[in-house]
């Protein structure tokens, strides 16, 4: 709701907004006062990223007089931007400065708007031209508008807009959005191969509609669909044409029983290529969707994709495609790439425009775990960043390494550790020397594998670009307790508590360091810290009871391998432990 | 510096021990600009109690609201059982109100609410009843809420209450005022406790102040009915996004006169995909849209337009700012605008044209935002963003050539930051023309022109204002002849709640939690003191809360002579909620 302060001249300001008609639900961004009319008060254009995205509410209200004055000036700043005019009337002083773009985004009147209040004489006009001189103007009066000329020192006294405002104010009725669309891509977007499974589950050889050397429609549809149907329905009108124009149909059903979307697909008795859509299919084409028209707009049925013969995406379409649009659209396909093609209205562009970053769609799928997809555009991206290097922002390598390492360690959650190998080696390659996370990335990845020696050198290399990171000492500490080395493995968490006290992961390690170099008090006191910050976990107990039993205290050393086997029944150095003690 | 953020993902994902509750990938590695920032503004993704208060709060006064809207005297049996028997109020609106400047047709009253607390349910409904009744409102009666800060325990909300709408003779009366609530919780329930009203003012107007002449004024025109009818919103589901479309609609209006007649014409700027629009007046102040007959109709994403001439030929070019960079275009002889000359990448929001040096020659400022240019996407540090695309200074050579000279002159000085607008004025009085810029997720600058050249001195005049800076405007608002600051800002209640709570940002220190409160705090009025510095009345004066403020800026609706504000506002809302 948009705020009208009104100043009420003792310094202070009253919101005035909904009782001036001006609290309307709009979300806004900037206005325009203009005198529109020529009455002599201030019309509003207020500019909304809401519809209606432009309004003008006309002053009515304003009652006090006013004195206009546009200015010009000798020389090449004609309109005088820069000049300052001082109106003195009765005890008022009023100031204003003539400058053009102001506010946000806005440039306003070039005429200069003194509201008057009661005064009803013009003491003095002083404008203050740009370059500094000083003139004064006689002859301004109340209720008028001027044209102050440099030099002439007489205002000239322009007529009075006789025009009468005959607007009738109404209520802005909004029609009902549409939800519909059929956006056609300036730059066809790559799509890689995707999953189809049959109506019982099974998987179908995958479509990769590059390789079918035609174009190819896809459209996710379910059997409760009303739309869904209806499209179906005329293209099955249709079915014979459609079989004789050059595109392969496939139509993949997101129900989530797939006996309903059977049995309606053989009611339906359409001669295309059907079944189900597998999740990782719904996902990447809903990424795709998103990241070519509107992010915040989920997927939904229909939604159908136009391949050209390259197998790149041409065409989106939310809503029923019809035979006469598809056909029309396919002609479409042979064409050069038509600058804003999708625009919905005629209009000049200076610069065509833009197609998706593949890295972005990358990275996206990314976000949504769609690892596997995002490679195949990294793969692009990679491709392209070889090729080009010259033409690419700064920043770029980093990028690419940075969602490189993303999709490794995705592929290392998956279980896929070659793949993960390969694609986090890919990533080091890109790294740059502020990419110190990738380094530490990989090393996680060696000590996943057990590649000990690789995670070693590569946490090293880590810290040598950052070492103020915490979590590479504590993996560096971690490795050399593997190797047996207890004062590196000490140094380490030591360096890592001292850049991160809250990383309990650090604390409880630097326990066990301490307390297998038979130091356990201050084990003791490292493990109460790591249990402070994370009271569940099994081996910070361990290593705390062990310390308490190696200082001799016995019944608090074994409550506390208890509660580590309370919280892991099978902690072995636990079980071990309880098991020498004799306690189990 | 690898951003921590990163690091903790990999924390949370991979080390078996980390105590730090996993952040959500899709939060943290999300490069999307708008998920970031409601992230940071909605509290109630990190589950704060206060929020539920809060919430809970603001939908039980809500209720009660209800009552001082209707036409039915308010007795204690209306009141909500969650009123305590015990409650404690003050009156809900003064005895007395005073009248304020004056403005004609619009009355404006202030009034102060004594300290008094009166006992029990009867007596807070007695004073409901005042309010009700004074209010009077006999259709399109409203309420609104808006909880600021919860404070204490046990907890006050403290929360702004207007109640507006049409009395008897379609007058339009509106009341303000801030509450504090006292509550105690039993069980689900808020129990009131207490309630004090204070900072009541009262606005009046005789019937439509401004009346929406919207459709009569462009209704026969095809950009109303087919473009301008649906939101930004609907449009981003029907072109792709490579055209340049996008949700937040940052584009501008210019003032102009095409075709010379004396008649004002508007120049509407438009996101990628959607061509610009050009309003001509025709004499019965109707429009009509002309802009492809003067090749103005751009489909690429435009920010804001300049109508200056620039090469002081007596006539104007527009100079266009957006995702193809700066379009200099300059009328042909078949009365066509054609691009002659293209300034400088993309980003470019405000543009401003000045004679900084006194060469008689306007010169171009530029004023950047975009997350692009940072290896990120994202402004950091959240609170004090440096890391943004430097504007520009262009000086103009002549013959619509320009040289940047943004470094030489000295506007490379704190030119790191995320600038929506720049506003231009003499505000030390010295002759030549000082800029101020407001930027988004942190502090402003305000360049002081000595002689063409120019230092930052935000910092010591106390111009600084780090916040989310929108907007900016110069006027002169309490007539003492210097020209004062107007800096639109974001004002998020969320925000505000969130900032004083101790738990928020526990681990940053107490100076850059403060900048946190500052930045959802709202807007920034400050009093020019005629010695160079700035003094933010900004609470004093009453004009701090602008919501969600973009391009705000001085100007006088009554034509009483006092410079009055106007703040435009809003955000990418969910209607459901009470807050923005």
């Amino acid at each position: 709701m948009n705020c009208a302060l009104l100043n009420t001249g003792d310094g202070a300001f009253i919101d005035a907004s909904n009782s001036m008609g001006l609290g309307l639900p709009d979300d806004s961004r900037n206005f325009l006062a203009v005198d529109w009319d020529g009455d002599g008060d201030l019309d509003l254009w207020l500019k909304n990223r809401t519809a209606p995205m432009v309004r003008f509410l006309r002053n009515d209200g304003a009652q006090g007089q006013s004195l206009r004055l546009k200015l010009k000036n000798t020389g090449p700043n004609g309109a005088a931007i820069g000049a300052r005019v001082e109106v003195r009337a009765g005890d008022r002083l009023l100031v204003r400065e003539h400058r053009a773009g102001t506010g946000f985004l806005t440039q306003g009147s070039a005429w200069l708007h003194f509201g008057l209040g009661a005064a009803s004489a013009i003491d003095s006009v002083q404008v203050r031209w740009p370059d500094g001189t000083l003139e004064q103007f006689k002859g301004c009066q109340a209720g008028e508008r001027y044209l102050l000329q440099r030099g002439q020192a007489d205002a000239e006294l322009l007529p009075r807009d006789s025009r009468k405002s005959d607007l009738r104010p109404s209520k802005v009725v909004l029609p009902k959005t549409k939800d519909m669309a059929r956006v056609a891509l300036t730059r066809h977007l790559p799509a890689p191969t995707f999953e189809v499974n049959g109506f019982n589950g099974e998987a179908l050889p995958a479509r990769n509609p590059g390789a079918e050397g035609r174009p190819l429609l896809l459209t996710f549809w379910a059997s409760w669909c009303s739309n869904c149907l209806g499209e179906m329905r005329e293209w099955s009108k249709h079915a014979q044409e459609l079989a004789n124009l050059e595109v392969s149909v496939l139509a993949l059903s997101v129900d989530e029983n797939p006996l309903e979307a059977q049995a309606m697909w053989e009611r339906l008795g359409l001669p295309f290529d059907a079944g189900m859509a597998p999740k990782r299919t719904v996902v990447l084409f809903d990424m795709l969707q998103r990241l070519a028209i509107d992010r915040q707009r989920d997927m939904a049925v229909p939604t159908s994709f136009l391949f050209d013969a390259d197998g790149r995406i041409a065409v989106i379409y939310r809503g029923p495609v019809e035979f006469a649009r598809l056909q029309a659209d396919l002609k479409l396909l042979d064409e050069p790439a038509l600058e804003y093609a999708g625009a919905p209205f005629p209009g000049r562009s200076f610069q065509s425009a833009g197609g998706l970053r593949l890295f972005d769609v990358a990275r996206r799928l990314l976000d949504v775990e769609a690892a596997q997809d995002a490679l195949y555009y990294l793969n692009s991206a990679e491709a392209d960043l070889r090729d080009r290097s010259g033409i690419h922002k700064p920043g770029d390598q980093s990028s690419l390494a940075d969602a490189l390492m993303r999709a490794g360690m995705s592929f290392m959650q998956s279980g896929a550790l070659d793949l993960a190998e390969e694609t986090m080696q890919r990533a080091t390659k890109w790294a740059g020397s502020e990419d110190a996370i990738i380094w530490f990335a990989s090393a996680k990845l060696h000590s996943v594998r057990g590649e000990h020696g690789r995670a070693l050198r590569d946490v090293e290399k880590s810290i040598e670009l950052d070492g103020e990171f915490a979590m590479s000492w504590n993996m560096l500490g971690s490795l050399k307790l593997m190797n047996g080395d207890l004062p590196g493995c000490i140094s380490a968490q030591k360096k890592a508590v001292s850049l991160d006290p809250g990383l309990a992961s650090a604390w409880s390690e630097l326990g066990i360091g301490l307390v297998s170099n038979g130091q356990p008090a201050e084990a003791h006191a490292a493990f109460k810290k790591a249990l402070e910050l994370a009271p569940d976990v099994p081996n910070s107990w361990t290593g705390l009871g062990m310390c308490l039993l190696q200082l001799g205290q016995r019944p608090a050393g074994l409550d506390a391998l208890r509660k580590a086997l309370e919280l892991e029944p099978n902690n072995g150095r636990a079980l071990e432990i309880m098991q020498v003690l004799g306690e189990r | 510096m690898t951003s921590a953020l990163a690091w903790m993902f990999l924390a949370s994902t991979l080390a078996p021990f980390q105590s730090t509750s996993a952040i959500p990938r899709s939060k943290v590695e999300s490069t999307d600009h708008l998920d970031k920032e409601i992230e940071h503004v909605d509290p109630r993704l990190g589950g704060w109690d206060t929020e539920v208060l809060s919430s809970k709060a603001g939908d039980q006064l809500k209720e009660f609201s209800e009552s001082l809207m209707g036409s039915l005297p308010v007795s204690a049996a209306d009141l909500p059982d969650w009123v305590s028997k015990e409650v404690q109020s003050t009156r809900l609106r003064p005895t007395e109100l005073i009248s304020q400047g004056d403005a004609g047709s619009l009355l404006l009253r202030r009034g102060t609410i004594g300290e008094e607390l009166l006992l029990g349910r009867e007596a807070l409904a007695q004073s409901m009843e005042q309010l009700r009744a004074s209010l009077g409102l006999v259709q399109d009666a409203h309420a609104k809420i808006k909880v600021v800060r919860v404070v204490g325990s046990p907890p006050i909300t403290e929360l702004l209450f207007r109640v507006w709408g049409e009395r008897e003779d379609a007058e339009r009366v509106q009341s303000d005022a801030i509450w504090s609530c006292e509550w105690e919780r039993e069980g689900e329930q808020l129990v009131l406790k207490s309630l004090r009203a204070h900072s009541y003012t009262e606005s009046l107007a005789a019937g439509a102040f401004f009346a929406d002449c919207s459709e009569a004024l462009m209704g026969s025109t095809e950009a109303w009915q087919k473009q301008f009818m649906r939101g930004t919103d609907e449009w981003c589901g029907q072109i792709e996004l490579g055209a340049g479309m996008d949700q937040y609609a940052h584009c501008g209006m210019t003032v102009l006169d095409i075709d010379a007649d004396g008649l004002e014409d508007i120049y509407v700027c438009q996101p990628g995909g959607l061509p610009n629009r050009l309003l001509r007046q025709r004499s019965d102040g109707r429009v009509e849209e002309v802009a492809q007959q003067y090749g103005l109709d751009w489909l690429d994403n435009t920010m804001s337009a300049l109508w200056i001439d620039f090469d002081g030929d007596g006539r104007e070019e527009l100079t266009l700012s957006g995702n193809a960079g700066i379009l200099v275009c300059q009328r042909a002889p078949n009365g066509r605008f054609e691009v002659v000359n293209h300034l400088g990448s993309t980003g470019g929001y405000s543009l401003s044209a000045v004679d900084y040096d006194g060469d008689q020659r306007l010169d171009l400022y530029v004023c950047k935002y975009s997350t692009s240019e940072t290896k990120s996407g994202l402004p950091a540090p959240y609170h004090d963003a440096n890391n943004g695309p430097a504007n520009f200074m262009y000086r103009n050579l002549g013959e619509l050539q320009f040289e940047d000279v943004t470094d030489a002159v000295g506007l490379g000085q704190n030119n790191q930051r995320f600038s929506f607008a720049g506003s231009w004025a003499d505000f030390d009085e010295d002759g030549d023309p000082d800029l101020y810029v407001s930027n988004d997720f942190g502090r402003n600058c305000l360049y002081r022109n000595d002689q063409g050249k120019f230092t930052d001195v935000a910092a010591s005049a106390g111009v600084e204002d780090i916040s989310a800076g929108m907007g900016v405007s110069w006027g002169d608002y309490n007539g003492d002849g210097h020209l004062d600051l107007y800096v639109s800002n974001m004002f998020s209640s969320a925000g505000q709640r969130i900032a004083y709570q101790r738990s928020f940002k526990s681990s940053t220190s107490t100076e850059t939690r403060a900048l946190f409160q500052r930045h959802a705090r709202g807007n920034s009025l400050f009093r020019n003191r005629g010695d160079g510095t700035f003094e933010d009345v900004a609470i004093a004066s009453g004009t701090w809360m602008g919501r969600w403020s973009w391009g705000a800026g001085f100007v006088d609706l009554d034509n009483d002579g006092d410079r009055d504000l106007f703040v435009p506002n809003g955000f990418i809302t969910n209607e459901s909620t009470k807050d923005l």
